[in-house]
């Protein structure tokens, strides 16, 4: 494949000095995500999942080694050039939703613009479009409260994807929810992919891991890939 | 081949984006805002109540000052080196009427030399019982705010009869209650045409003279030295301007040569006016200014409160590509929004305070319109002060807080 990766990591670790004593919390790891690729990482509690998601997502610096998001190595842009590029090319989805309680569901997706220079009244215009797209259409005016668990994450979905993002990281994205409601989401999110939106899932769970082909698992902070079959 | 990226651009937030940012703070939990923004409408509040009292007490002790003479000063002619008096020339009256804070003048002229004022023509002439004579021009009565307990002041008929006006000392040392009678001054029998009331400080000497009218004694003193001449102006200000028109009058009454003029103010009554006046205004700036102080020291800690609690909101909007900058503008916006808007509800609170005051004290109310600006600005400032540093505290939460947050 000729197209630049979505993102590209070499050598990324992260190390946490605690008590005096450095702790690497995730050893050296390379690997590329291409464009609407749909990757799960994979392992147990605290092995370093959210590490390497942040880490790839620009949310978090690594210790050591580069990240690259469309050719542009992040790690060496200044925090305000790192913001845009999040504005500009990421999207994320976390396992609370962490949507604005007193914000309606429109007004929400709408932040998801809030960063990128749009107008007020076009960011409300490509929320009701995005809530559509997640099939909520009919929630357009509802708040957070007034929602399911279900319907909030595909809130927080839109809000993602409203800026069209590269790349989309969702953070344990079923955690907080039932496990038909979690099957339904993490569709939702194969269907994102299919849209042509690289998707990077992080999840404990084995059953959601199996759905995808390409899964990097990690233990104690060790990455290793594999690329399975459906299960 | 490698294509070139794209530049990245800061997109900037709006203010009306920054605002409706902020605002979700506040609007969104109403009982927080409230209790956030009481020390600033304390504050607030008796800033404008305190002033406003302050004020309202000013004005009705200024009445009483100024019916005293605090707003009243006497321009003379100075003395040339050799002791010989300036004249003040005959324009100045109309120079120094035309100042600005000057309200009205009055105009006394020099009076003949060794004039006695009698009952008779019996009395010994070297018995003249302590009484002067003074000579007037009839716009003197107002500006000195005297008034007439019996008769007529001058006008422009009687200025230029031998006819005198007593002051109320002069008038009880002789026995006169009425007009009509006569009296003998300087050789020659006047007539009694008004009796002056009491006129407290500002009159001075004016107690007790025997005051002639300016006209009739050009013209009965016709050659005389230095007759018609100005020996007084009498200035009514403005209330409280008189100490800044000193140089003003000076000049106006002397063009070119203001030191050839004397200016004289009731100095110890203005002086003690200004004491009083700073003293009350300092007073309320004191207990308002605490209260502020502590307001802001509340805000600035709901804020830090804030930081702490909604770490995870200002992790998704960095996420969501907010920069540091933008996250501590928004929380110095909602700071100030916070304090702006207990600063209005400490105004609302403070006029009705300052209502209810004046109206207790029977004082007229008076309020400084410059409280009614300062005090929203100054809630503006001590927001924008107090966001300060949850505001930079914001900008240090990671963008990771999204996920690591609860
Ligand atoms: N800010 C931090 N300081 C110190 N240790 C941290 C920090 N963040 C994460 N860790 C540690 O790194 C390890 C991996 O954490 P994380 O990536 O959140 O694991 P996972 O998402 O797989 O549960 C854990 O042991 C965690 O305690
Ligand atoms: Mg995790």
């Amino acid at each position: 494949m000729s197209a630049i990766p979505v993102i590209a990591a070499h050598e990324v670790s992260k190390a946490y000095a605690t008590g005096g004593v450095d702790m690497t919390v995730l050893q050296p790891t390379s690997l590329t995500i291409d464009p609407a690729e749909q990757v799960v990482i994979v392992g147990p509690s605290g092995s370093g999942k959210s590490t390497l998601l942040t880490i790839l997502g620009t949310l978090e610096t690594p210790s050591t080694g580069r990240v690259l998001v469309q050719g542009r190595e992040v790690t060496a842009l200044r925090e305000w050039e790192r913001s845009a590029v999040r504005a500009q090319s990421i999207g994320f989805v976390f396992q609370q939703f962490h949507l604005m309680p007193t914000l309606t569901a429109v007004g929400n997706v709408a932040t998801g613009l809030l960063y990128s220079g749009v107008s007020h009244s076009e960011r409300n215009r490509r929320a009701v479009a995005a809530l559509e797209s997640v099939g909520l259409g009919h929630r357009l005016g509802h708040r957070p409260k007034m929602m399911s668990g279900g319907e909030q994450q595909r809130v927080a979905i839109a809000r993602a994807l409203i800026r069209k993002p590269a790349v989309l990281f969702a953070d344990e994205p079923t955690g907080a929810l039932d496990s038909a409601t979690g099957e339904m989401v993490i569709d939702l999110l194969a269907q994102v992919a299919d849209r042509g939106t690289a998707v990077v899932i992080v999840t404990h769970d084995h059953a959601i891991a199996a759905k995808f082909d390409r899964r990097i698992q990690i233990l104690d902070g060790h990455a290793t890939q594999e690329v399975g079959h459906h299960g | 081949m490698v294509s070139p990226l794209p530049r990245l651009r800061r997109k900037h937030l709006s203010p009306a984006d920054l605002s409706r940012t902020a605002l979700l703070g506040v609007t969104g939990r109403p009982q927080r805002t409230a209790l956030a923004s009481l020390g600033i409408a304390l504050g607030i509040a008796s800033l404008v109540a305190l002033t406003s009292a302050a004020a309202s007490n000013q004005a009705h002790l200024q009445a009483e000052f100024d019916a005293m003479g605090a707003n009243l000063a006497i321009v003379t002619p100075a003395r040339d080196p050799g002791g010989e008096q300036v004249p003040l020339p005959q324009t100045a009256p109309q120079a120094i009427a035309r100042q600005d804070h000057v309200e009205r003048i009055g105009v006394m002229e020099t009076t003949p030399a060794g004039l006695g004022v009698f009952r008779n023509d019996l009395v010994p002439a070297t018995a003249t019982g302590g009484l002067s004579v003074a000579v007037a021009r009839p716009d003197l009565l107002a500006a000195l705010d005297a008034h007439l307990a019996a008769g007529r002041w001058f006008d422009d008929a009687t200025r230029a009869l031998p006819v005198t006006v007593l002051g109320a000392t002069a008038a009880e040392r002789l026995g006169i209650t009425q007009p009509g009678d006569l009296l003998y001054i300087g050789g020659q029998w006047y007539g009694v045409l008004g009796i002056l009331a009491d006129s407290g400080l500002a009159g001075g000497d004016i107690d007790t003279a025997a005051i002639l009218g300016d006209q009739w004694v050009r013209a009965a003193f016709a050659g005389v030295d230095d007759i018609g001449e100005i020996s007084q102006i009498f200035v009514r200000a403005a209330p409280g301007k008189i100490a800044d028109l000193r140089q003003t009058l000076a000049s106006a009454a002397r063009p070119g040569s203001p030191q050839w003029a004397n200016f004289s103010g009731m100095g110890d009554l203005i002086a003690a006016r200004e004491m009083t006046d700073d003293a009350l205004a300092t007073l309320g700036l004191a207990l308002g200014g605490i209260s502020l102080v502590v307001g802001g020291v509340g805000i600035a800690n709901t804020m830090i409160v804030a930081v702490m609690e909604r770490r995870a909101e200002i992790g998704v909007r960095r996420a969501l590509g907010a920069r540091p900058g933008q996250v501590a503008a928004q929380f110095v916006t909602e700071a100030a929004a916070l304090s702006v808007l207990g600063g209005l509800g400490g105004l609302t609170l403070g006029v009705a305070a300052a209502v209810t005051i004046a109206q207790v004290s029977a004082q007229p109310l008076a309020i400084p319109g410059l409280v009614l600006l300062a005090g929203p600005a100054i809630s503006l400032l001590i927001g924008c002060l107090a966001g300060l540093q949850p505001a930079v505290r914001a900008a240090h939460v990671p963008p990771t807080a999204a996920l690591r947050a609860a």
